[in-house]
């Protein structure tokens, strides 16, 4: 898919603004807190219903709005349609008039304001977890960089994106498993001071385990098939200096380089199901095996059920997984170099693109914010080799002279300055790529267009 | 407001505390009683002081009313062996409208949430219990009879769900029938709008025709 004109109202920095978007790849450069970003956030709003870069969305609405709300809106080119997605966050709104079916009230803040989320698609109300997967996007932002070395919480996340792009049920389970989470944490604790009896917890362990083991099963699906994607991925971007740097001296950095292509991404759920007799997975039915493993895995929450209470904390479940990643039977997340590690979230996330387009249909557009000047010279270029020939790339960088030149010549480069976006470059007619003095004019305009910035 | 007169500031932010009333409509409401005949805003007035004065709870069904047993638990027409759970008052003024339920009421007061701290003796559970104990209570016709069903109408969310799941377990008696209001699509609703969870559960509650 493709985002072929982004509308902003009173989004960040933009009071208004009206952007035709081209295919392929695009760059906007400028110096920082010129509003680049500010785009590719816009966009994966539309597409996900949240900003990547706060939690806070109210932060989203421009300082000074007079009518305190935010609108974006995408004119979208799918395989087969076209849509026009429109988000609106309101902060404030006072009385219920301005209220529609289709608004998400958000809980009471701090302030004890109110901040609404309305969504239309092609005019029609829609809750915003319709949106999730219609207008699919790959993100790729500083943050992603520590997707190996960071927290579990950070890895979850991403699988949890992905699947949610991807799979409704999935999306809608995991939020009813969050509240189940809560409130039965909530419950351990009113247990532990003994405001609540143990028996209480017979209905939240139903829960529990009636929506982790979907969620699970959709995790492992994933990695398992993210898995063949993301080590090809990484053969093509690990360069050959990254052997990993094994604990057993030069035998092992050898044997180290000769594999270190096998990029392998291994799932560790906080829940390990008991391995199945391999004949009886087979043969036994979907739903009797579902039953059994559900019942193992209320068994697994009896036996650490003092623990819990003691802790007052949900010790087994989704909520606690992680996602490792190895190579070369090393883990890299220990053993790995600091560029390998990047690589490998490089790989993540296209692995992570291709996996939406085969399970949507529809190719995610890929947003990379600021990752280029955190990436080696020789990343860099194999990151826009590996990404040339989407659908829709946008990229947002202060330095364009770090952009290999191979690709820019391909590219539509827009100018970033205080909020206004000038276009500086489009893309060669595909009659004229032939003709090297045009591409090379091309270039040189793009080179001095960066000297000028600096 | 610097200028505007104390009596008014108070009238608006006492307003603006009510829920869905936000400063604008606290403001325009107070300028409303203000033009209005001072006649209307004393009933007004009066209205909002006797409803506290005068509500009380019924010691049967814990509803709230103006008379002890309620209306529908001193109604001999209706049928006390049915007993229909229900969360708020509210509930049972939407109930009553459908004219179906020929049983009577017990108010909970709220649901189960640990979260938010609320556990089973901060809802009307024991007396609920104590009531299904004692069989139909005195003054109702059938008294002493015991009570045949108990529908348990909390909300279709998982804090209804975990108080009706806590409640049949801790009234269960054998006789006793324990029954859950189906849930299904809203009427007059569009399939194509309905969520998942709400067609999932139609699909399993479907009936034949
Ligand atoms: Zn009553």
């Amino acid at each position: 898919m493709r985002v072929e004109r982004l509308r902003l109202t009173d989004f960040r920095s933009y009071r208004e603004l009206d952007l035709t978007l081209p295919a392929g790849l695009t760059v906007f450069y400028g110096r920082n807190a010129q509003g680049k970003s500010n785009l590719l956030e816009a966009i994966s709003l539309i597409a996900t219903t949240r900003s990547f870069r706060t939690s806070s969305e109210r932060e989203v609405i421009r300082w000074g709005a007079p009518g305190r709300f935010a609108r974006v809106v995408g004119d979208i080119a799918r395989s087969h349609d076209q849509l026009e997605i429109e988000v609106i966050l309101a902060e404030g709104v006072d009385d219920a008039t301005s209220t529609t079916q289709a608004s998400e009230t958000a809980p009471a803040t701090p302030t004890g304001a109110t901040f609404r989320k309305r969504v239309r698609v092609n005019g029609s109300p829609r809750r915003a977890i319709d949106l999730v997967g219609m207008a699919p996007v790959v993100v790729f932002a500083p943050t992603d960089l520590d997707l190996v070395t960071g927290g579990p919480s950070q890895r979850r996340h991403f699988l949890d994106l992905t699947l949610c792009q991807t799979n409704h049920t999935y999306c809608r389970t995991l939020s009813q498993y969050q509240k189940v989470i809560a409130q039965r944490s909530a419950l351990l604790r009113r247990i532990r001071e003994g405001l609540d009896t143990p028996q209480s917890l017979a209905y939240w362990d139903d829960q529990l385990v009636r929506l982790a083991l979907p969620i699970m099963r959709g995790r492992a699906d994933f990695l398992a098939r993210a898995s063949l994607a993301a080590a090809r991925v990484y053969r093509a971007l690990a360069s050959e200096d990254e052997a990993p740097a094994t604990p057993d001296g030069d035998e092992g950095a050898a044997r180290g380089e000769a594999d270190s292509a096998a990029l392998r991404l291994e799932y560790r759920p906080s829940y390990q199901q008991p391995q199945q007799p391999p004949d009886s997975a087979e043969t036994q039915a979907d739903q009797a095996q579902q039953a059994q493993q559900a019942q193992q895995m209320r068994a697994a929450l009896e036996v650490v059920r003092r623990r819990e209470i003691a802790q007052g904390a949900n010790v087994l479940g989704p909520h606690r997984d992680d996602l490792g990643f190895l190579a070369g039977g090393v883990d890299l997340a220990i053993y790995g170099s600091r560029g390998q590690q990047r690589t490998v979230a490089l790989a993540l996330k296209l692995a992570e693109l291709e996996y939406i387009e085969a399970e949507t249909g529809e190719q995610p557009a890929l947003l990379l914010d600021d990752v280029l000047s955190e990436l080696d010279p020789q990343r860099r270029e194999d990151l826009l080799r590996a990404v040339h020939g989407l659908d829709q790339t946008l990229v947002t960088t202060t330095d364009l002279t770090i952009a290999p030149a191979s690709a820019l010549r391909q590219a539509t480069i827009f100018e970033v300055r205080g909020g206004a976006i000038i276009q500086k470059q489009t893309p060669p007619a595909p009659e004229l790529s032939e003709a090297g003095g045009e591409n090379s004019e091309v270039r040189r305009d793009a080179a001095n267009l960066s000297g000028d910035e600096q | 407001m610097q200028t505007t007169s104390a009596s008014i500031t108070t009238l608006i932010e006492e307003l603006a505390k009510l829920p869905g009333i936000g400063p604008k409509t606290a403001q325009r409401l107070t300028f409303y009683i203000l033009r209005s005949p001072t006649d209307q805003a004393r009933r007004l007035a009066e209205a909002i002081t006797r409803v506290k004065e005068n509500a009380i709870q019924c010691s049967i069904c814990c509803n709230i009313t103006e008379s002890d047993p309620c209306p529908i638990c001193a109604n001999p027409e209706r049928d006390h062996s049915l007993i229909c759970v229900v969360e708020q008052p509210l509930d049972v003024l939407a109930l009553e409208k459908t004219g179906v339920l020929r049983g009577v009421y017990h108010v909970l007061h709220g649901a189960l949430s640990p979260l938010e701290g609320i556990g089973p003796r901060d809802l009307k559970i024991d007396e609920l219990a104590a009531r299904v104990r004692a069989g139909v209570s005195a003054g109702a016709g059938a008294e002493g009879e015991p009570v045949r069903e108990v529908i348990l109408a909390t909300n279709p969310n998982q804090e209804g769900d975990y108080t009706a799941t806590y409640i049949s377990q801790a009234i269960a008696r054998p006789g006793l029938l324990l029954t859950r209001l189906a849930r299904g699509l809203p009427i007059g609703g569009d399939l194509e709008y309905a969520d998942e969870g709400t067609l999932s559960r139609a699909l399993e509650g479907r009936r034949e025709l």
